[in-house]
């Protein structure tokens, strides 16, 4: 299962920035939303796939298997 | 003093284990298609309270309206959630030894959201949110209710 430090790493590629900060940290991108990111673990929190869907459909990643395999 | 205007709104929660690691729930409010996570039901709930309030904070400070700024959750989450409403019964009523039988819960998440009347660029409160009631949270169990019954 992927780590947040995974989802940020994988995130960056498509232009989508983690800010950190408070008991929920959020993937932010211009043009977009913010996604809130349960951080209850820091970095080391792992990352449902729920999440990771969630994820691509705030930020218009159509790809989901494409940014899997960079988790 | 400024004139508050108090706006509330409500969105549905649902929670279910993770596929691929029963020990984390996902709670994923549908409305706002916003998702976090717990180690336990209860946890997910106000892990996905504080994420709903944030990301409605931070729209609300873009001037946006959440609820029209998000998409909703795809459609087969709220098939999943019409299932569960129709078959589910009250959390409450799950005996404690019942409760690792529990695959899904259902909540309506209520949102308070105060900003001013007028002159839109004053500091906004952190709107707030809580289950409306907290205890009417509706679980499906696995084979609860017989060879009828059907999985969330």
């Amino acid at each position: 299962m992927p780590r947040l430090s995974d989802m940020k790493r994988a995130a960056k590629a498509y232009g989508v920035d983690l800010v950190t900060g408070g008991k929920h940290w959020k993937f932010t991108k211009a043009g977009c939303r913010t996604y809130p990111v349960p951080a209850h673990n820091g970095l080391k929190e792992e990352i449902s796939d729920t999440y990771v869907r969630g994820f691509c459909r705030c930020f218009g990643i159509t790809d989901v298997d494409k940014f899997r395999s960079l988790l | 003093m400024a004139l508050m205007k108090r706006e509330v709104r409500k969105a549905w929660v649902l929670v279910t284990r993770e596929e691929d690691a029963p020990h984390i729930w996902v709670a994923h409010c549908l409305e706002l298609d916003i998702v976090s996570q717990g180690d336990s039901i209860e946890h997910a709930f106000e892990a996905v309270l504080e994420a709903v309030a944030m990301a409605v904070h931070d729209d609300l400070a873009d001037g946006l309206d959440p609820f029209k700024a998000r998409k909703e959750a795809p459609q087969d989450d709220w098939d999943r959630l019409f299932r569960l409403l129709r078959s589910g019964v009250p959390l409450e009523s799950v005996p404690s030894e019942m409760r690792s039988k529990i695959s899904c819960v259902a909540a309506q998440l209520k949102l308070t959201i105060e900003k001013p009347a007028s002159a839109p660029k004053q500091k906004l409160s952190d709107p707030l949110s809580k289950l409306v009631p907290p205890l009417w949270q509706i679980a499906a169990l696995e084979n609860l209710r017989g060879p009828d019954s059907q999985r969330c």
